[in-house]
């Protein structure tokens, strides 16, 4: 194979072998893991910048190997798959950072870092698959890897969330399996392709492709926190704060969330799904998800909570634009996967670095924290406002799109869910603003831990600085080239006939 | 050269304050809060207009300033400028100048923004920041006049954000005499802006907010409440709505009425309570009737307004101009008087009440929606349970398997069944 | 020479050599250990040496004596015994590895004989040619594997051992008459010839009902699978391994081949349905015993019951669907095998260190065995059917097969099977992740008992990424094909 074809599978090696080297090192190995660590880190980031190079140039890679007599697994690089990589491991990094700052001292940390590699290769492997049975193995890969950073605490807690998480995601992966076994009786293929590739299933299957996109979405939708599949993530909230980071922003949800992007427009195609009928009841779906998600949000004290509700009202966002099935809804749908991952990861750095630094857990804990943390709270003020939807920060680019095309295939109710979405958003976050920026502190900190004179330590400053900046440069700077705006206008001219 | 110097002066104007907001940047600084309002005073005296775009900001958006706006741009720098002098010997604090400056670059940006995106995000902006300046140090009557303004701020602010998704349906450029050409058949647009800048204006009868916040607000916050939301707010309705093109006799008529109504209702409050520290309020409340009601009579009567629309932008000025005013006459009259808090309170308490309803009745209906979310998981966790409840059953089965005499039996049934299954 | 190698009949070594080795261990029992271990890696060397000949010079067929068939005994090696032998040899390799620490004297003088017997029975019963030679080392193997179970000599392991005893004897004796039956009937005992002559008689039928029913039983299909967990619960780790590894898939090799040659062809779709039902109702009895054993060695054996199940769903299948469904039944059976083996040395090394294999206590045990957990955890992934693994590519194959027909109660059936699998693999693995209390005494494991788990458990994994070259090796002689007539 020529250098082309080795890059995909490169990129997917260069978390997986640290990662296996980091099972064998001993606790106290510290120097060595962490170099591992940001080594791999550094070379998927080296990697993925190459592949971009390549392909404005107009290269091709892929990587196919024999998998079955008759299905390869096929790793390629496409627009849509480029764009969830350079988000994976980009965001990887920060959290490696923030991770090895945030997890100083505590036990298993060489079992941790060994899962944390493997969950990203599966990431990375979501990302970069080729056709649906690659997409299924990493996507059950991500769902082992990431059991046990949920379980990582060793709590009976910690132990029931895992459970939890098990049955959900394991009875999604059962419903995927089938559903894409039974779509490969019926179309002998399944490579990704834009606009689809049932085109040569006859009407007599209809009902049979119902009920396989019912399957798909199901599936997906677990790990998506489509509602009622969601009930797993708030319980995960247990886990430590660069996995919650991790999972909710870059790995699990937003792979289910990439899944229905993949399955709507690359095996269906959005127009024949539309013909079918199936894009109507997805967008309700996802537009009940997004309202529910926000009411819970409202009730709940805990800071992590909160956030989790608000993480499945987000990711249904993405949903919505698919289901609307128009060219600029997709944009907004598309342009959201990257726009939510850097607010919300800075959302829950931020509350890690509270609970790490001040054993603050509640909201109602946080009264007058902004000026002992200033730093910490503005990166969280920056994404709190961005997922209110106030511009300029990324969110607000977002609905924008979200909204127009809505209006352009004449679903205006949309945009009262855009609305109603965003007054329950302000109504949740605006207090966690007020409390910290505008009441004076309590006379202690829950448990403080003492950094001297800085606010807190510079690994897990660094991280949630960088991803505000981000956030607000990806909404202000959308127009400019090669923004992600502009990206995901590139993917959605793909998958819409163009006569 | 003279476009780049153009361009310098327009940007510097906003990008300066935001600039100064860095702590490290203003604390080094001498009265960082005049130095920032600088360059806007330069361009207001600087003569021509200007205009610039930078395409990849945002959507393209940019900065202008013609003959008219140079008034707004006069009298929100001498505002400011008042209110920075006013504030200098109060809480000099870090916090308080950060607040201080954004929402000063909003409000320059908002006079200076060429199309509606930049004038929006730069209203929010402003919007937010003087929330922060309203509540700061304040008493409880203040924040809670606070909470409602943000309350309606935030209402607002959605109402204008889907009015301008539908205005970039209705066109592709933003600019807003384009803008204008556009939206004439989109009534929707008309009565979503309306609602949106009425409220940020506090016109009657949104102007609870407006009045509360009088009785103990901070001097600066005085100051700058005709200027900021108010007078901000006006402008807004002037530039976004379609006026002096085509009739609107719905909306018109709506405009008209509710100026006059906020007009007379002002007088009589102001006559009633007869406080001169709430007379700042009630006039504010009474200038802006009377401004929506020349906006109705605008959009009614096209003709007429374009023959008396050179008189908006001074009106809007004056406005602005007038608690300014006003505060410094009181300050030098002296004299001080009583709150009147009750009244207020129940008005706003009111409010909060149907809010507390409104959450009673979501939680239940919540519990509700969770049980059902719920129920999937608690099936399917409780599965080992069940099963342990059959256990006697099933260890019973396994054992009688496991008897010779069962299974030798069950073998030659197999055999049975198999041979029968064969032939057949 | 590179050609001499190809020259060698290895087919006979395979056979040859095990027993030569049992021989040897049997007179001098000092040196046991190390002639075993020999012995099984030069099997291992010979399997590779075969596929090569094989891979060269197509299917394989060896008069033995120098008499062919009908009358004399003939060795045949195609794709399926081919991959049967590889199975037998990975297994083998691993569990003599993990016998070497595992047994000390006097029982390791007592265990390597039989082993290597045993090895040898299997062997040959691969490379059988006749219903009657299948019958032999059917018989030998079972007398040997009964012999191993009993070798720790307690009084449960002989109960185990007697009540499998009966079983195994009781299967063979069905068979046997099977045997005679056809014999009778058709004057030879060469599958290929009783391919060809065969038709549809009462006394083919009366032949198909016994020979289905005794192998049946021993291949502990639901509801005959009684003796399947004692015999495990008091067995020794490697014999567990094996039994449930090799010895029962001996038995299935049999049927299957007895369907593919000689009843397939008659089309008795009514026995296949029944024998698709059975199978289904083992995945899920066996699931669901597995879910609620307090033991890890019955909840392993169980599980053992619920994967046999699962080969038994092709029956049903394989007229419609080509290949796939064989396909998947001889990928189900060679990553059960490896996965399998590695959860019962698994469920050894955790006895060894506690003295328990209580489940619910395995916390305290668990955690200091890291890489134990680490085999269980990619075996469990293996029988759980989650990608990517041995046992995610033969469900896959069978689900495609279902599904192509239709079948949709097949495919539930499939899909609960892996849920409930899911269950019980994870009720263990919870523990390796919990906060242990206090660590009670423990005795050390040595360190090839642990790697022999984890490379059995990896080889399942790599299984996943094989399956293109191996399905071409088992298709090598169309076994599942109309098998080539005899010279």
């Amino acid at each position: 194979m020529n250098w082309n074809a080795w890059l995909p599978l490169l990129m997917v090696a260069s978390s997986l072998l640290p990662g296996l080297v980091i099972f064998g090192l001993g606790e106290q190995r510290f120097r060595l893991r962490t170099a591992l660590n940001l080594s791999g880190a550094l070379a998927k980031l080296a990697l993925v910048g190459w592949m971009l190079w390549g392909v404005y140039h107009g290269q091709h890679f892929e990587t196919r190997l024999p998998l079955l007599p008759d299905l390869d697994l096929v790793l390629r690089a496409g627009p849509l798959s480029l764009l969830f990589v350079t988000l994976s491991a980009g965001l990887w990094l920060l959290t490696t950072i923030y991770a090895i700052g945030y997890l100083e001292g505590s036990p298993h940390r060489s079992r941790f870092f060994g899962f944390f590699s493997l969950c990203v290769t599966a990431t990375v492997g979501v990302a970069m698959s080729g056709n649906l049975i690659t997409f299924l193995l990493f996507y059950e890969l991500l769902t082992l890897a990431t059991y046990p950073l949920i379980v990582h605490r060793g709590t009976e807690e910690a132990r029931r969330a895992g459970q939890s998480y098990l049955v959900y995601t394991l009875c999604g992966g059962a419903a995927l399996l089938l559903g894409t076994v039974w779509l490969y009786t019926l179309t002998g293929t399944l490579e990704f392709t834009p606009r689809g590739f049932i085109h040569a299933v006859g009407e007599e299957h209809h009902l049979a492709l119902v009920v396989i996109f019912i399957l798909m979405i199901g599936g997906l939708g677990v790990k998506a926190a489509l509602v009622p599949l969601h009930g797993w993530l708030p319980k995960a909230m247990v886990a430590p704060a660069p996995v919650s980071a991790l999972l909710h922003a870059v790995a699990v949800v937003k792979a289910g969330a990439f899944g229905i992007i993949r399955v709507v427009y690359e095996v269906f195609g959005v127009e024949r799904a539309a013909m079918l009928g199936l894009t109507g009841p997805l967008a309700v779906v996802a537009a009940v998800t997004i309202i529910y998600g926000s009411v819970r949000a409202l009730f709940q004290d805990d800071l992590k909570r909160r956030l989790a509700f608000s993480t499945i009202s987000q990711v249904s966002y993405i949903a919505l634009g698919v289901a609307i099935a128009g060219p600029i809804a997709t944009i907004g749908g598309v342009v959201h996967l990257v726009h939510q991952g850097l607010m919300k990861i800075t959302l829950f750095f931020c509350a890690g670095n509270l609970a790490e630094t001040l054993g603050i857990h509640k909201i109602s804990e946080m009264n007058g924290v902004g000026r002992r943390m200033p730093w910490t709270m503005a990166a969280f003020t920056v994404g709190a406002l961005g997922m209110i939807g106030a511009p300029p920060i990324a969110g607000f680019i977002s609905k924008w799109y979200l909204g127009l095309g809505a209006l352009e295939v004449g679903q205006g109710w949309v945009l009262l869910v855009l609305a109603g979405s965003s007054l329950l958003n302000a109504a949740y976050f605006l207090p966690i603003l007020y409390r910290a920026w505008f009441r004076a502190p309590a006379d202690a900190w829950p448990h403080e831990h003492d950094f001297g004179d800085k606010e807190t330590a510079w690994a897990l400053l660094l991280p949630p600085v960088i991803t505000a900046l981000l956030a607000l440069g990806a909404g202000l700077l959308a127009a400019a080239p090669f923004s992600p705006l502009e990206w995901a206008q590139l993917i959605s001219q793909r998958e819409f006939y163009q006569p | 050269m003279s476009n780049s110097i153009n361009a310098l002066s327009l940007w510097l104007v906003v990008v300066w304050p935001l600039l100064l907001v860095i702590p490290a940047l203003h604390s080094r600084l001498p009265s960082p809060r005049h130095l920032a309002i600088l360059p806007a005073a330069l361009l207001a005296v600087m003569p021509g207009d200007a205009s610039h775009v930078l395409p990849w900001l945002m959507f393209g958006t940019g900065l202008s300033i013609e003959g008219d706006s140079r008034w707004i741009l006069l009298m929100a720098v001498t505002v400011w400028l008042a209110a920075a002098t006013v504030c200098n010997k109060q809480l000099a604090q870090n916090r308080s100048t950060v607040l201080f400056l954004l929402t000063l670059t909003g409000n320059l940006g908002v006079i200076l923004a060429a199309d509606l995106v930049g004038f929006f995000v730069f209203a929010a902006l402003m919007g937010y920041g003087f929330y922060g300046l309203l509540v700061q140090g304040s008493d409880v009557a203040v924040r809670r006049a606070a909470r409602l303004y943000l309350i309606f701020l935030i209402i607002a602010d959605l109402a204008l954000f889907e009015a301008l998704l539908l205005a970039a349906f209705a066109t592709k450029e933003l600019q807003f005499a384009a803008v204008q050409q556009a939206v004439t058949e989109t009534p929707l647009y008309l009565w979503l802006v309306f609602a949106g800048f009425v409220l940020k204006a506090g016109i009657w009868p949104f102007h609870l907010w407006l009045t509360a916040a009088f009785k103990s607000a901070s001097q600066s916050a005085l100051l700058l409440l005709g200027g900021a939301p108010v007078a901000m707010a006006l402008l807004g309705m002037e530039r976004w709505l379609p006026l002096g093109d085509t009739a609107v006799y719905a909306m018109g008529t709506v405009a008209q009425v509710v100026g006059v109504a906020a007009l007379l209702y002002a007088t009589l409050r102001f006559f009633t309570h007869m406080q001169m520290k709430t007379l700042p309020a009630w006039g504010l409340v009474a200038t802006s009737g009377i401004f929506v009601a020349f906006i109705g009579t605008g959009l009614t009567y096209p003709a007429v307004w374009q023959q008396y629309e050179y008189l908006a932008y001074p009106l809007i000025a004056a406005l602005g101009l007038l608690p300014t005013l006003v505060v410094i006459i009181a300050r030098l009259e002296g004299r001080h008087q009583t709150t009147d808090v009750q009244l207020v309170d129940v008005s706003i308490s009111w409010a909060a009440g149907w809010g507390r309803l409104i959450q009673q009745w979501l939680t239940k209906s919540l519990a509700g929606v969770q049980a059902l979310a719920g129920f999937f998981e608690t099936k399917a966790l409780e599965l080992p349970q069940y099963l342990h409840q059959w256990q006697t059953l099933l260890d019973d089965a396994e054992r009688r398997l496991r008897r010779w005499t069962v299974a030798i039996t069950l073998l030659s049934l197999l055999a049975l069944a198999v041979a029968l299954l064969a032939i057949g | 020479m590179a050609a001499i190698f190809l020259e060698i009949p290895w087919a006979v070594v395979l056979i040859l050599l095990p027993l030569s080795g049992a021989m040897a261990c049997f007179l001098w029992p000092a040196v046991a250990k190390s002639v075993g271990l020999v012995t099984v890696s030069m099997l291992a060397l010979s399997v590779a040496g075969l596929v090569w000949q094989v891979m060269e010079y197509g299917v394989y067929r060896h008069a033995v004596g120098g008499w062919g068939a009908p009358l004399g005994i003939d060795l045949y090696a195609d794709g399926l015994s081919l991959l049967m032998l590889a199975m037998t040899a990975l297994v083998g390799l691993a569990v003599s590895i993990y016998a070497t620490g595992y047994f000390e004297q006097p029982h390791a003088a007592r265990f390597w004989p039989l082993w290597l017997l045993l090895l040898a029975a299997l062997n040959a019963l691969f490379l059988a040619a006749d219903i009657f030679n299948l019958y032999v080392t059917l018989e030998l193997m079972g007398l040997a594997a009964v012999a191993l179970s009993a070798l720790s000599g307690s009084r449960d392991a002989l109960g185990g051992a007697m009540r499998y005893l009966l079983a195994t004897l009781l299967g063979s004796l069905a068979y046997l008459f099977g045997v005679a039956l056809l014999y009778h009937g058709f004057g030879s005992v060469d599958m290929a010839i009783l391919g060809q002559r065969l038709e549809a008689t009462p006394i083919v039928w009366a032949a198909l009902a016994l020979m289905t029913t005794g192998l049946a039983l021993k291949t502990a299909l639901f509801p005959f699978h009684f003796w399947l967990p004692p015999a495990h619960a008091s067995a020794p780790a490697p014999v567990s391994a094996v039994l449930s590894a090799l010895v029962v898939k001996a038995s299935f090799y049999i049927l299957l081949r007895l369907w593919l040659e000689i009843f397939g062809p008659l089309g008795v779709e009514g026995v296949e349905t029944l024998l698709g039902l059975l199978g289904a109702a083992a995945v899920l009895w066996g699931s669901v015993q597995a879910l609620r054993q307090t033991r890890l060695k019955l909840l392993v054996a169980y599980s053992t019951v619920a994967q046999i199940g699962y080969l038994f769903l092709a029956f049903p299948l394989a007229a419609g669907s080509g290949i796939t469904a064989w396909n998947a039944v001889a990928y189900l059976a060679l990553s059960h095998a490896l996965a399998k083996a590695a959860m019962f040395l698994v469920a050894g090394n955790l006895l060894r260190f506690g003295g328990h294999d209580r489940i619910a206590d395995l916390d305290r045990v668990v955690q200091r065995l890291p890489l134990t957990v680490t085999a269980f955890a990619l075996a469990g992934v293996s029988i759980m059917g989650l990608p990517p693994s041995g046992g995610f590519i033969g469900k896959w194959l069978l689900l495609e097969a279902a599904l192509q027909q239709g079948r949709w109660d097949l495919a539930v059936v499939m899909m609960l099977g892996g849920l409930l699998a899911a269950g019980y693999v994870f009720k263990v693995l919870g523990f390796a992740f919990t906060q242990a209390g206090v660590p009670h005494e423990s005795k050390t494991v040595p360190a090839s008992m642990e790697w022999a788990a984890l490379l059995l458990a990896v080889a399942a994994i790599v299984l996943g990424f094989l399956a293109a070259p191996l399905l071409a090796l088992v298709g090598i002689g169309a076994p599942f094909g109309i098998s080539e007539v005899a010279p």
